[in-house]
């Protein structure tokens, strides 16, 4: 999402020692990135919709051809390159379109956090940036700083727990759906925004995941395009 | 002055129609089928343009065409600029005003692209006359362009 | 501003007179001049439709000054009309890259037709046509009207008008 995906931090290793994996990154066009994130509910509903119709899953199986701007790409009305219509469809809100979205998320937040804590333990050894991570509200930090400044190139504009598990994060103006908006008026685009954001709670889980921590992750629309992250831990600190 | 604001898709559509100095009216499909006939016009005068010149390199492409820039209709002046993609702008004012290429240009590359092609709930190939989403109607491309359109000197 | 093609149409939309004067334009098959010509009259009707539309008003409140009763009944009146171009709704003119294209329609319902060479101060060329159109429709008038083998709306093959129009041209 950030359109410098982060080259790094300008520390000064040694010549010989191999190039860090965060430092190697290339950079990666921000809207490309941006329109393929979009196509994640798009596609999670002509998934369910093709797993729901057994008729149409036997006669799509054997068919490969390239896409044209008149094919539909599913047996969803109007559903054809380039329009939206297939977000009206009623399987918006349905639990498996969001849970296929999260589960994508969860994988990423799994793999990136690997990366990121490899980069976090190398350098707390040698006196360099990152830090220590003991307890759960470290994790959320380094949810709010270096995840989403990962993704983001920004970092969460608020951070806040009760003490007993709960932490609520706030992004301000979240990227993944800043630049929604509906024909159809700011409700529409608030509930149709809200199947997006089980993306981002899926990245949340992943990393939590990887802490051997257990969370519940929800997002919510106050006010667009301000996003809250409400974490439930079962963990009391 | 400036009184209206019209896009067409590649499709020949309407998906965009907008006038400022009668009423507000936004993606309003009158009766005498006034971007129909607009898109006529346009459709004959780029023909008529590319036949009677066009621009010959001798870089071995193939000639580009002679762009249409604008046309007058009595007492309005049409301001046309055509993307790549196929996608027309056009701006009506008054005929003294000569050129507002680079308003069309910044219409285009910021506004269309912001609120449009960046937007994941707007669609990028508008649909026949009775779907939802004939027309470019989302309120964030509304108001920008109204707003820039309006801060011109040469609005009012 | 510098001419490039002049032609006339007959208020049928007919081609009655081309000049290709300099060749920076194209040229063309006599057949696609015209269909040229034709186009060209056909968008002029329709531009004098939209017009009125064009700003979203109603079609009866902006065509009292352009009623040709009441020109009639000025040149009746005063035995004179203001304005001999009734071109105030229709096709006026197009800019492009490489030409500009001024339209002129008498009221008689003939239309000259100018081609000049772009030029970016549109108002300044806008005037500078009017003026030829003045000078052409005055030619038009002393050579071709009053040329004895002339029948109307026909093709004008007077040499002497082919002349005159080329002096014109190397004015402007």
């Amino acid at each position: 999402m950030s359109s410098t995906a982060g080259p790094g931090s300008g520390t000064t290793s040694s010549s010989e020692e191999a190039p860090d994996i965060l430092d190697t990154q290339s950079y990666v066009n921000a809207a490309s990135l941006q329109f393929l994130l979009q196509e994640l509910v798009p596609t999670s509903i002509r998934v369910s919709h093709k797993l729901a119709d057994t008729n149409t899953l036997l006669s799509l199986a054997d068919k490969d051809e390239t896409s044209t701007i008149d094919k539909p790409l599913s047996s969803i009305p109007n559903d054809l390159p380039g329009t939206v219509n297939v977000l009206d469809l009623a399987a918006l809100d349905q639990d498996d379109v969001s849970l296929r979205v999260e589960a994508y998320g969860y994988t990423l937040g799994l793999k990136l956090a690997e990366l990121l804590l490899y980069k976090n333990t190398r350098f707390a050894g040698t006196g360099g940036p990152g830090s220590k991570i003991v307890d759960i509200l470290d994790i959320m930090k380094f949810v709010c700083r270096d995840v989403w400044k990962c993704l983001y190139n920004k970092q969460m504009d608020n951070l806040r727990t009760n003490h007993r598990g709960t932490f609520v994060l706030v992004d301000n103006n979240y990227k993944l759906i800043s630049s929604l908006s509906s024909p159809k008026g700011i409700h529409d685009t608030v509930s149709k925004a809200k199947v997006h954001l089980w993306f981002p709670c899926g990245i949340i889980r992943g990393i939590l995941k990887s802490f051997g921590v257990d969370g519940n992750v929800t997002a919510e629309i106050t006010q667009f395009p301000v996003v809250t992250f409400n974490i439930y831990t079962s963990i009391n600190n | 002055m400036i009184h209206s604001f019209f896009i067409f898709d590649r499709h020949c559509n309407c998906i965009y129609s907008r006038e400022y100095t009668n009423g507000d009216a936004i993606n309003k499909t009158n009766d005498s089928d006034t971007a129909k006939l607009l898109f006529g016009i346009l459709y004959s005068l780029k023909n008529i343009s590319g036949k009677l010149a066009h621009t010959n390199d001798d870089s071995g492409f193939a000639p580009s065409n002679n762009t249409l820039k604008s046309f007058t209709l009595g007492t309005y002046r049409a301001h046309y600029l055509e993307s790549m993609t196929g996608l027309k702008f056009i701006l009506v004012s008054d005929t003294h005003i000569d050129n507002l290429q680079p308003v069309l240009w910044e219409l285009y590359s910021t506004h269309y692209l912001k609120n449009v092609v960046h937007n994941g709930l707007s669609p990028v190939e508008f649909l026949a006359e009775n779907d939802p989403y004939s027309k470019i109607s989302n309120h964030n491309f509304i108001v920008q362009s109204d707003a820039y359109i309006q801060s011109l000197p040469v609005y009012r | 501003m510098k001419l490039y093609s002049i032609y006339i149409l007959n208020k049928a939309g007919g081609l009655i007179y081309q000049n290709n004067l300099d060749p920076s334009l194209n040229r063309l098959t006599a057949n696609d001049y015209l269909v040229l010509a034709g186009t060209l009259h056909g968008v002029h009707a329709i531009a004098a439709k939209l017009t009125p539309t064009i700003v979203g008003k109603d079609s009866t409140s902006t065509t009292s000054g352009t009623d040709p009763t009441a020109n009639n009944a000025l040149l009746l009146s005063t035995g004179k009309v203001q304005n001999s171009n009734t071109n105030k709704t229709g096709l006026g003119s197009i800019e492009t890259d490489l030409f500009n294209l001024y339209v002129f329609q008498s009221l008689t319902g003939i239309k000259f037709i100018l081609i000049t060479s772009p030029n970016p101060i549109l108002q300044k060329q806008h005037e500078q046509a009017s003026e030829t159109f003045r000078h052409l429709y005055v030619l038009y008038s002393d050579y071709v009207m009053k040329d004895p083998f002339y029948s109307l709306d026909m093709p004008i093959k007077s040499q002497l008008f082919d002349l005159k129009v080329g002096e014109l041209a190397a004015l402007v």
